[in-house]
């Protein structure tokens, strides 16, 4: 009789035990959500910050000293213009209002007479081509700016609000940085080769011919440009 | 009978023949079970300890990413200071000059390069992914991706906008939209849906309806897809100025202007 009391504990205690066991399994189970994938993606969000801040820092330490400049020069009574219309040309230049030139990439994109050269294919190589770091691009000799658009009609590509023929070819340039060439050619190429084949444009018969060109030059556009609404971008005065 | 004869006696080598051999049967599996548990849990713990080890970096490095994103805050909000300074200076000194033209000029290719705010009629698009997305059940097409993004600011651009901004970001010359897994890359900046594509120009009901007519964006918001999108033409939409006009000489420091 007592050894079966005995028994009966031991083999209570045993499933008590085990069943503490398996509920602190379950629990630590539970908790352990945090993965290396989380741990990894949060540290690159901490390298990017830092690397912002130090950007901005640097940006604005240059700021600080340009108006310290400014400033000495406007107390001595003998400030000099020329670095504000420097800031005016380098403005200008952003903003695609002067001709500019240098090493660049050209483009030519031309289909089978049959086809019409699709719009979507040229804004793929001109987005692509920002993301490569042009700093310029034009395509058929029209200067794009932020605002450019390139839209199709039947027969022609709007681009700032010029028609060119769909049938003819499509000539891109950009003024990208010449230490990148060999990483830009392969990704054209790469690029090139999704569009031709791409099911939907393969019975266009797309003819893709990229190459650098040590120095090209690239149009200024227009104040006048439809891509610019001047009177819509200047901030309204008071009483207007 | 027969199966419970089978057990006791085929299979069960004559085990459940008495009640002491049961019992130590039960024993045995008991314990067998008991040292199995021991045995993982050991091995859990051990993993527990390198798992509170990646959770005590995971907490550090999520208060380092709070501190450096406070400091990103107000380095900004320096950033924005010190370029009215300047702003302010400039005008003082070209006051002083006699040169109230050049300053107009300044201000003038400012605008067009992006770095004022500009606030007049317009429309404001939402992208949004659908509600509940699901990446088994549903289709790709129901989230938003980055040519979605670059689709509708063609379709803005070709009805007349004046000026672009996704998520408070201003489209300029040196913007692209890229995406980086889930997220859209805009001027060097990560943005996360809803995309909020505002666009001003002289006719907002035009610019509404190149959207809404749009039979891309009209397929991809049927039921069975269920992208979202919204789209509310208004008199008063703000696109606000690039935020790096401090900053552009990496964007143009390839660009040789010829001698006049």
């Amino acid at each position: 009789m007592k050894t079966r009391m005995v028994q009966y504990t031991a083999m209570t205690i045993i499933c008590m035990v085990l069943g503490i066991l398996i509920a602190l399994q379950m629990k630590n189970v539970n908790e352990n959500t945090v993965t290396a994938d989380k741990l990894e993606e949060l540290q690159y969000k901490l390298i990017d910050t830092a690397n912002k801040n130090a950007e901005l820092n640097t940006r604005n330490a240059e700021l600080y000293q340009y108006i310290s400049q400014l400033e000495n020069d406007y107390a001595q009574g003998s400030a000099s213009i020329e670095s504000i219309i420097k800031e005016k040309e380098r403005l200008a230049i952003f903003a695609g209002l002067r001709e500019v030139n240098n090493y660049g990439i050209q483009i030519d994109i031309s289909c089978s007479p049959e086809s019409l050269i699709r719009d979507s294919v040229i804004r793929t190589f001109v987005n692509d081509l920002r993301a490569l770091g042009a700093q310029a691009i034009s395509v058929n000799d029209e200067r794009l700016v932020a605002t450019s658009e390139i839209r199709a009609t039947a027969s022609s590509i709007i681009i700032n609000g010029n028609g060119y023929n769909r049938q003819g070819t499509f000539s891109i340039r950009a003024i990208t940085d010449p230490s990148k060439e060999a990483y830009i050619l392969s990704y054209l190429e790469t690029l090139k080769k999704s569009v031709l084949s791409d099911a939907t444009l393969r019975n266009d018969q797309y003819e893709i011919v990229f190459q650098p060109v040590k120095e090209l030059s690239i149009p200024a556009l227009s104040e006048d440009s439809l891509a610019f609404k001047i009177d819509l971008l200047m901030p309204k005065t008071t009483g207007q | 009978m027969q199966v419970r004869q089978g057990l006791s006696t085929g299979f069960g080598f004559g085990l459940w023949q008495t009640p002491r051999k049961r019992q130590s049967l039960f024993l045995f599996i008991l314990l067998f079970l008991f040292g199995v548990i021991v045995t993982n849990h050991v091995t859990l713990v051990n993993q527990t300890r390198e798992q509170n080890n990646l959770a005590s970096l995971y907490k550090s490095r999520q208060e380092e990413l709070a501190a450096a994103t406070a400091q990103y805050d107000s380095l900004k909000a320096e950033n924005a200071r010190l370029l009215e300074v300047k702003e302010e200076t400039i005008a003082r000194v070209l006051s002083q000059e006699g040169q109230p033209g050049l300053m107009e000029e300044l201000k003038r290719m400012q605008a067009l390069a992006g770095l004022t705010d500009v606030t007049g009629p317009g429309v404001t698009v939402t992208l949004n992914d659908k509600p509940g997305y699901d990446v088994i059940r549903d289709s790709a097409d129901a989230i938003v991706h980055d040519s979605d993004v670059r689709h509708v600011l063609e379709l803005l651009k070709s009805s007349g906008a004046a000026a672009l901004s996704v998520n408070d970001q201003r489209i300029t010359n040196a913007s692209y939209i890229f995406c980086i897994g889930p997220t859209i890359l805009c001027n060097m900046q990560r943005l996360t849906p809803p995309y909020v594509i505002r666009a001003v120009g002289h006719d907002p009901a035009s610019m509404a309806m190149s959207v809404q007519i749009d039979p891309m964006l009209s397929l991809r918001q049927t039921p069975e897809i269920g992208l979202v999108v919204s789209i509310e033409p208004s008199d008063q939409v703000t696109c606000p100025a690039y935020a790096g006009a401090d900053n552009l000489s990496q964007y143009i420091d390839k660009l040789e202007v010829p001698a006049a």
